[in-house]
């Protein structure tokens, strides 16, 4: 049986889809055959060689990572998957997803599964029921619309703890090195933190897994050997486990393995020794989470970081001649202008470009996030109370302390300070 | 394998058009927008707005049908024309008769890319080409008129209105500013520049990326003359009379079999990047974008010295 996996994100070049690639290795190595479509903003792709993909590869299963500015994106493949042929099945999952109303269902005709669960375990169970002719059997981790259009809920699941159950991606050749010029590396899911704005620690209930060490190293050694020489960790926060992570650094050091490596982290997670190991294993950009210059706004956020220890983080970085990115949000509970500008001094003020992730963005309510259901407690007023249900509020709000047209004068003034015009690679 | 999308689509529309022929024109815009890229650029070309507005409209109707029916797809549409506003009145006269109308027919997209905290799918950009009567004042009045509308006006200058561009306040309005190097004011003249200022940003960008060969034929387009339905693989192809097909008894499919059977590498596409970039280099572009040619230009010489070696 066939599954097509599709990874929209037309506003950023094509990077690996790492989740879909895990996605895609489990499935494998349980016999099913896959195909990953990334469509990015460089991705030559028409209706008609859409229809001529789905009629070739003759998918019954199709998934699409979905994200709160793809919404569009996924309704329009779904529609169209489902023309030419109606007996596919079609799944949503992702960030979106997890925690989207099952309501939505009303408004998604042609969504057959939301996956609330670790991908992984999830399409695999609705891959086996497809494959079985009982679709809607023996599911679970995932809502889902009846042939009859009754939708249902289904228990999670667990994903593993240990990720070295997972295949990877890389060493089962799921991706195509030769459009490659860096890889996405996930080393560990999730994040035990308690930050009031993310999806993140609620998405994996506030734990955290890891990939061992020997397997992390036999995935670099891989990549290389393809010729990749630049390297992009997406964990949450790459430096969680220290030990782990100057052992990873030790390893590169020892093989002489020559990479550039992108990592991100929180500031109070880094200490002269790891940024000195950093730089000698290859890390040539940090990216650090500052949200907020404001101590106040930031206590309240549950960040647990002030803003002397973000100055000291970037401190240790710069000293090792690493460039560091800061990820910087407004519009942010209790946040008022003055804060806000403050954020923005802060920045400049340490030496940090504005450019790439280091433009800031206004915060976004998500699904799942404790903010999304205790908005009204942080006053915070949605500005659209018509939006469908697979939407989150997302950045239509404005705060007791921040008003709409503040929102925008900020948003203003971050970019006549950026280098490249706002535009940020991480959301 | 999947083939390549279409990203642009220039359509050179006649001063006057056989009904006909422009309802098989239509036809054939509509089939060919399955084959266009999910974010793709239709240009429009005219000499006037107001002979050609009933004929913009009606292929911004069928493309808004398009983009209905098809959530992923997203379009640029712009609409080239020329201008002589002098007065606030006719600058309102614009507005009230010919932008307003373009604009109310795309605001479902601009409610739906709100309701989906988006962009638009369907952006609308006037090309606006003003003769040499027009004084920068006017024109700013009409950008910023224009810009009110949330729409994203674009200028054509030739060597007769070069000197609007110099006018500080002019460039920092327009969204972007195409250029052409002689008088005419045609619309198939105007279309080849567009193109080749496209093909300029386009050579400078894979040459910032350093992983595209500069041989590379330039983004799949089309160019269409509504005047005698001839249809044309690149500008090149246009500009030599060296037409694919025409849009008379053939449907979209037909027309795209064909683009797909003839073989781009046939053209000489090295060396059309380079004409176009010395084709700028006596133009009134920005310091900073003369200096980028000159590394483009620089960068051809090296190709040459190596493929001769």
């Amino acid at each position: 049986m066939n599954i097509l996996l599709i990874e929209i994100n037309p506003f950023a070049p094509k990077m690996t889809p790492i989740s879909l690639g895990y996605i895609a290795a489990f499935l494998e190595s349980k016999g099913f055959r896959t195909k990953i479509l990334i469509v990015g903003q460089d991705t030559s792709l028409s209706r008609s060689g859409f229809h001529k993909l789905i009629t070739d590869f003759q998918p019954a299963l199709v998934g699409l990572t979905a994200y709160q500015r793809t919404m569009l994106y996924v309704k329009g493949f779904a529609n169209l998957v489902k023309s030419i042929d109606n007996n596919i099945k079609v799944a949503i999952g992702g960030p979106q997803a997890t925690f989207m109303p099952s309501h939505a269902f009303n408004e998604l005709p042609d969504i057959d599964y939301i996956c609330r669960s670790s991908g992984e375990i999830t399409l695999l169970r609705v891959a086996r029921a497809i494959k079985n002719r009982t679709p809607f059997s023996d599911l679970a981790g995932v809502s889902y619309k009846d042939d009859q259009g009754a939708v249902f809920d289904t228990p999670q699941i667990e994903g593993f703890t240990d990720l070295d159950d997972y295949p990877s991606p890389y060493l089962n050749d799921i991706f195509d090195y030769s459009c490659m010029n860096e890889a996405v590396m996930l080393t560990s899911r999730g994040c035990p933190y308690h930050c009031i704005y993310c999806y993140t620690p609620h998405a994996f209930n506030h734990k955290i897994t890891f990939h061992s060490v020997d397997r992390v190293m036999e995935e670099i050694r891989w990549i290389t050997q393809k010729g990749i020489k630049r390297l992009w960790f997406a964990d949450p926060n790459i430096s969680c486990k220290p030990t782990r992570l100057i052992e990873i650094f030790d390893r590169i050091l020892t093989h002489g393995i020559e990479v550039k490596m992108w990592v991100q982290t929180r500031v109070d997670l880094v200490t002269p020794e790891l940024m000195k190991k950093m730089k000698r294993a290859g890390v040539g950009v940090i990216a650090f989470g500052l949200e907020s210059a404001s101590d106040r706004v930031l206590t309240r956020l549950g960040k647990q970081i002030n803003t002397e220890q973000v100055a000291r983080a970037i401190r240790l970085a710069q000293n090792q001649c690493i460039d560091v990115e800061l990820f910087t949000l407004f519009g942010l509970p209790y946040e008022t202008f003055e804060d806000a500008v403050k954020t923005l001094e802060f920045v400049k003020k340490n030496n940090v470009k504005i450019t790439g992730n280091s433009n800031s963005q206004q915060m976004q309510i998500y699904f799942g996030t404790h903010l999304a259901k205790h908005y009204t407690d942080y006053n915070i007023r949605p500005l659209n109370n018509k939006q469908p249900a697979y939407m989150s509020i997302g950045s239509q709000y404005e705060t007791q302390w921040f008003g709409i047209d503040e929102l925008q004068k900020i948003q203003s003034m971050w970019r006549a300070n950026s280098l490249d015009g706002g535009k940020r690679i991480v959301s | 394998m999947i083939k390549p999308a279409i990203h642009k689509i220039y359509v050179v529309l006649a001063k006057q058009q056989n009904k006909t022929d422009f309802e098989l024109l239509c036809r054939m815009l509509s089939g060919l927008f399955s084959y266009v890229n999910l974010t793709s650029n239709l240009y429009l070309v005219a000499d006037s707005l107001p002979e050609s507005m009933p004929r913009v409209e009606r292929i911004q109707k069928d493309a808004g049908k398009f983009l209905k029916t098809n959530l992923f797809s997203r379009l640029y549409l712009h609409f080239v024309h020329s201008v002589s506003p002098e007065t606030t009145k006719e600058i309102d006269y614009y507005l009230d008769y010919y932008y307003q109308p373009l604009k109310r027919a795309a605001g479902e997209f601009d409610r739906e890319g709100l309701i989906h905290q988006e962009v638009p799918r369907l952006i609308l950009l006037p090309v606006i080409a003003p003769d040499h009567r027009v004084a920068s004042a006017s024109l700013i009045g009409l950008f910023n008129a224009v810009k009110s509308m949330f729409m994203l006006p674009c200028l054509y200058l030739d060597k007769t209105t070069y000197f609007l561009s110099k006018d500080k306040d002019v460039p920092t309005r327009a969204e972007k500013i195409y250029f052409g190097n002689g008088h005419s004011r045609e619309p198939a003249e105007i279309a080849c520049n567009l193109f080749y200022q496209d093909l300029l940003d386009e050579s400078l960008s894979n040459l910032a990326s350093k992983t595209v060969s500069m041989s590379v034929p330039c983004p799949a387009s089309l160019i269409v003359s509504a005047g005698d339905g001839q249809v044309y693989c690149c500008m090149d192809a246009f500009r030599k009379d060296e037409s694919l097909t025409d849009i008379f008894g053939k449907s979209a499919d037909e027309l795209m079999e064909i683009y797909y059977k003839y073989n781009h590498s046939k053209r000489n596409c090295l060396r059309c990047r380079r004409q176009t970039a010395e084709f700028f280099t006596g133009l009134p572009v920005s310091e900073t974008k003369k200096k980028h040619i000159g590394k483009l230009l620089s960068h051809f010489e090296t190709s040459r010295g190596v493929s001769v070696r």
